[in-house]
């Protein structure tokens, strides 16, 4: 009758299974057979992709009009919605009967899920609060934007000056509510004159900012709109400060700090979690930018600023009515109307961006990293869902009795779908609700991390509505996800057939429930394959060898401007804390450099050789500014020539002649191999009147962030051009960073009270901050993989446990007639693995996709390299062994007598 | 059941729901019609003839042409044939049908001669 089908006859039956039972019935066969007379006629390998290919999109019209049709008919049926209503609160309650009647099934698809919507849930929490929650205590963000000065040749952004700020103020009335400015600044702040100072993050505003952001105080009135003629300096602090500094007291409104050394008037608190209008902020203290020749007298040109000057962000909001164009159009022509008078420069426009959103420098460091760390935890609930879909298969083939006897007693098939959809639902809602339990667990995981090495760790992540939404949208997905095609699949039966075996009149579930192991296993290995090169990444970060010897070794800086130091004054100031932190027991070496290592600020140097012309490219390398001994405290080695002594560094600031400098090996093997490199001379760029000696070489140490490469370095000797007044001192020790750094305090403190250490900290963890960011990710990944393997193998377990019982009769007769344990076991693995080889060549190309995606994350990791994707083929094949060895181990203590007996 | 509604699916039949049979057909109804129009075929023949007879330029697989021959029934254009074969379905055109497939000729053709007329093409 009836020949064997093929393979592509058999997933073509299973696929039209999926059609409404009605269309099924009258024309499944038929198609069937269509379907075969099409392969038949495709004589070539590519005729028949052809074929498939016509078929399948055949397949998805029909899908998708039949069920259109089927759903429309019987919603308009009447009082078939009331009944519906009523039906789905039976379908709830048979669904809780029905769970509670298994469970093993129960649980398993409720742990699953409740990982996948969990892990789902505390990744988008920190992704949120990293780069999608709305600013603490600001009003009606939408309305606002901000504006900054984008340079389309060169494509870079810049803040405004005074005077641009003040003519868009002006001009803008009718499209904007108002514009406000505000510009970054330390501050170096104490709460008493006996107690010392702290250097916080500030920023300088209008004085409109407050009003203009919506946000209210928590106390005081704020700053006042405008100026008083007789200046008194005055200040806005943040809640964090009020409540760790002055211990969230109310009568402190009114009451001095001292801000830079000169008393400043506290007027208001900020709401809890301001900080400043960039995401994540970090501002403490708000002074009025009208005031700033009072608190920070060496900025006041910020006040006078014309042209292209690195002073103000903006922030607009709208008027009603007022569209971001239209504002964009209006700043526009009021920048181009009076490019004299505030020294416009041509190739700039005004660029308007939604919302006030996070710095540009964060967005960059943190999306990518946050996209990535969505798509594999994305990739985690797509495993999850398979898996349930997996188990409720698993389920569903052994309630087909149940089934048949639903539909025989007139069941329609949508009905018998809306039952087991419910149940699905059900589980993916209890789920998401013990995720969110998990997640308030997890999110703990985050904390004290730093997506970016500069701005304060991760704090603790709130769960708020857009995360609870987000866990919703999941959980619903979950549900429908894993529930519609178990439902649609089984409730696709030949009821006379199911009913007289009371086995699966289904022959589409193996093979679907086959794809799902192959779809789970897949996924899996690029997981696995992605953690591999995320923790190579991570060894590799942490074995870079940074040249120099970090341990006890601490930095902080002293600035001395802001306490308004002139320069002869910082020279001795800084001399005498070098001094007197080197008569202090423990500390052995203490040096000066410009810029901190592992920090955010990094300078560069363009230099040619002497016989070049001057018009030459040059030498690109990497600068700073260091003192005396700088490398003897650092532990650098010097492979040639010396260390700078105390006489290169010159009293007064030198504006030509000879510079001693220190070139680091790279500098010297890839510019100076040919001669000589002490004693060889420099010409720097744009200062051709001077000429730099090389006075020594040392070995490259590696002082920005870990994930850099080593690029030519030279160093010059501080006060040769220009002397910083912002210094950060290097101090080495023997009695331990603690140790050290509270000696550090006390040094300075005796010297200037009021002038604070700031960004005191030990250098080692400077250095592992500038990866701290790819280590979060990289143990995520790691722990996403872990659970991957788990869920992926425990799917393998149950389809072969399953197939292990459903074939239990098979099993004993084989025995009974001698068939040997191995061979049996031989067998199940077969069958086993088979799905789970496909899903790991699928893995292979999916992980070699991913690695491409993670390429920006990867250091010292090749994406193609095989290493990582023969081990994690190897680590999932043999998880794929042990999940399936037990049930086959199973299969062989078949009691014959006891299968035989059984139905 | 269903078939109380089968006036709620003539419609996608009918590119406009008020003109009945005259209206103008879809594509692939006016082909199957074409097709069935020399005598009864099963549907892999039917998906044949309309590739054939279109030139390539309607493509169908069973699904869309039992989809179609369905709600074509449903609206009384063709019927099921008695077939000789096994397992395989074979359908005719109806009265209805070929007045249908009549009135879009011409209405085709009337089209054509406007066309021409008009010198939009030859």
């Amino acid at each position: 009758m009836n020949s064997p089908k093929t393979r592509s006859a058999k997933l073509y039956s299973a696929l039209i299974n999926l059609l409404p039972t009605r269309f099924h019935i009258r024309f499944g066969s038929t198609m069937e057979s269509d379907f075969n007379q099409m392969l038949a006629d495709a004589p070539t390998s590519v005729s028949r992709i052809k074929a498939w290919r016509t078929v399948l999109v055949d397949l998805a019209g029909t899908l998708i009009r039949e069920w259109s049709k089927e759903i429309m008919v019987t919603a308009i049926e009447p009082n078939r919605l009331t009944s519906h209503l009523g039906a789905v609160g039976r379908d709830i309650r048979h669904a809780v009967r029905s769970l509670r009647r298994s469970p093993g099934y129960t649980v398993a698809a409720l742990a699953t899920l409740t990982l996948g919507i969990g892990a789902n849930t505390a990744v988008f929490s920190l992704a949120n609060w990293a780069l999608l929650k709305p600013t603490a205590g600001v009003t009606k963000e939408s309305e606002l934007t901000t504006v900054r000065f984008y340079h389309s040749e060169n494509k870079f952004f810049i803040p405004s000056s005074h005077a641009a700020l003040l003519a868009f103020q002006e001009g803008s009335t009718d499209l904007a509510k108002g514009i406000t400015a505000y510009h970054n600044l330390h501050s170096n702040v104490s709460t008493g004159v006996d107690v010392g100072a702290e250097q916080l993050d500030g920023q300088m505003v209008t004085r409109n900012f407050f009003s203009l952001l919506g946000i209210q105080m928590q106390w005081g009135a704020g700053f006042a709109l405008t100026a008083p003629p007789e200046g008194e300096a005055v200040a806005v602090v943040s809640h964090r400060f009020w409540m760790g500094r002055l211990a969230g007291d109310q009568s402190a409104i009114g009451t001095d700090l001292l801000v830079n050394g000169r008393p400043t008037t506290i007027v208001g608190v900020a709401p809890e979690g301001f900080r400043g209008p960039e995401s994540p902020g970090s501002a403490d203290i708000w002074f009025p930018v009208d005031m700033v020749s009072l608190i920070a007298p060496v900025y006041r040109n910020m006040l006078t600023s014309t042209g292209i000057t690195p002073w103000f962000s903006l922030i607009a909001r709208l008027s009603d009515g007022a569209t971001m164009e239209s504002l964009q159009a209006n700043l526009q022509s009021i920048y181009e109307g009076s490019q004299e008078s505030i020294g416009g420069t041509t190739g700039f426009v005004p660029q308007l961006r939604p919302g006030l959103g996070t710095m540009l420098t964060v967005e960059q460091h943190t999306a990518k990293m946050m996209w990535l760390l969505m798509a594999s935890v994305g990739l985690v609930l797509l495993l999850a869902c398979a898996n349930s879909a997996n188990l409720m298969l698993a389920r569903a083939t052994g309630r087909t009795r149940e089934i048949s006897v639903r539909a025989a007693l007139g069941a329609s098939r949508l009905r018998l779908i809306r039952m087991m959809l419910v149940e699905s639902l059900m589980i993916s809602t209890a789920g998401a609700v013990a995720a969110i339990i998990l997640a308030t667990w997890l999110v703990g995981f985050f904390e004290g991390f730093k997506l970016v090495s500069w701005l304060p760790g991760v704090e603790r992540v709130p769960l708020d509505t857009r995360v609870l939404s987000f866990t919703v949208a999941v959980a619903s997905f979950a549900g429908v996800g894993f529930g519609l095609m178990p439902s649609i699949a089984s409730s696709n039966l030949d009821i006379a057939v199911s009913l007289r075996s009371g086995s699966s009149g289904n022959t589409g579930h193996s093979a679907i429930r086959g794809a799902l192991v192959t779809f789970q296993v897949a996924l899996s290995l690029v997981l696995v394959v992605g953690a591999f090169m995320m923790a190579r990444t991570i060894g590799n970060l942490r074995a870079v060898d940074v040249g120099a010897d970090l341990k006890g070794s601490v930095s902080f800086a002293l600035d001395a401007n802001l306490q308004g130091y002139d320069e002869t004054e910082a020279r001795a100031l800084f001399s005498e804390v070098k001094t007197r932190l080197e008569a202090t027991p423990g500390v052995t070496n203490v040096s000066r450099i410009a810029f901190p290592p592992f920090g955010r600020m990094q300078s560069g140097v363009r230099v040619r050789l002497p016989e070049d012309a001057p018009d030459a490219t040059g030498i690109r390398a990497d600068h700073n500014l260091v003192g005396g001994g700088f490398f003897t405290t650092i532990g650098a080695k010097l492979l040639d020539g010396r260390d700078f002594r105390p006489s290169d560094m010159p009293a007064e600031g030198v504006e030509g002649g000879l510079i001693p400098v220190i070139v680091n090996r790279s500098f010297v093997n890839q510019h100076l191999s040919e001669r000589a490199a002490i004693g060889a001379h420099l010409i720097p760029k744009y200062y051709e009147n001077q000429t730099y000696e090389i006075i020594g070489v040392i070995g490259d140490a590696l002082l920005k962030k870990l994930s850099e490469d080593i690029t030519p370095a030279l160093y010059t000797p501080v006060g040769t051009g220009y002397f910083p007044m912002r210094v950060t001192f290097v101090v080495a020790g023997t009695i331990g960073a603690e140790q050290t750094m509270a000696s550090i305090r006390t040094v300075v403190r005796d010297i200037d009270p009021m002038l604070p250490p700031a960004d005191l900290r030990i250098l080692a963890d400077a250095a592992e901050d500038t990866i701290s960011g790819r280590i979060l990710v990289a143990r995520l990944s790691m722990v996403l993989s872990v659970l991957a393997l788990v869920i992926a193998a425990s799917g393998l377990y149950g389809v072969v446990s399953y197939s292990v019982v459903e074939r239990t009769k098979e099993f004993g007769i084989r025995t009974a007639l001698g068939a040997e344990a191995t061979s049996l076991v031989r067998e199940v693995l077969y069958r086993a693995l088979k799905p789970g080889a496909i899903g790991l060549v699928l893995g292979v190309i999916g992980a070699t996709q991913f690695s491409r995606l993670i390429e920006s994350q990867l250091w010292g990791v090749e994406p193609l390299s095989p290493g990582n994707y023969v081990l994690g083929t190897s680590v999932l094949f043999v998880s794929m062994i042990f999940a399936a060895l037990i049930p086959a181990i199973k299969a062989t203590r078949v009691d014959p007598v006891k299968a035989l007996k059984t139905d | 059941m269903y078939y109380r509604h089968c006036n709620t699916t003539v419609t996608v039949i009918m590119t406009k729901n008020d003109s009945g049979p005259q209206g103008p057909l879809t594509p692939i109804v006016f082909h199957i019609l074409l097709a069935l129009s020399d005598g009864p075929l099963h549907g892999y023949a039917i998906m044949k003839a309309v590739e054939k007879q279109s030139e390539g330029a309607v493509k169908t697989g069973p699904g869309t042409t039992y989809g179609s021959i369905e709600r074509m029934e449903t609206a009384g254009l063709v019927e099921e044939a008695k077939s000789s074969e096994h397992r395989k379905r074979a359908f005719q055109i109806t009265r209805e049908g070929r007045l249908a497939l009549v009135g879009e000729a011409s209405r085709i053709a009337s089209v054509a001669n406007l066309i021409k007329s008009k010198k939009i093409a030859q």
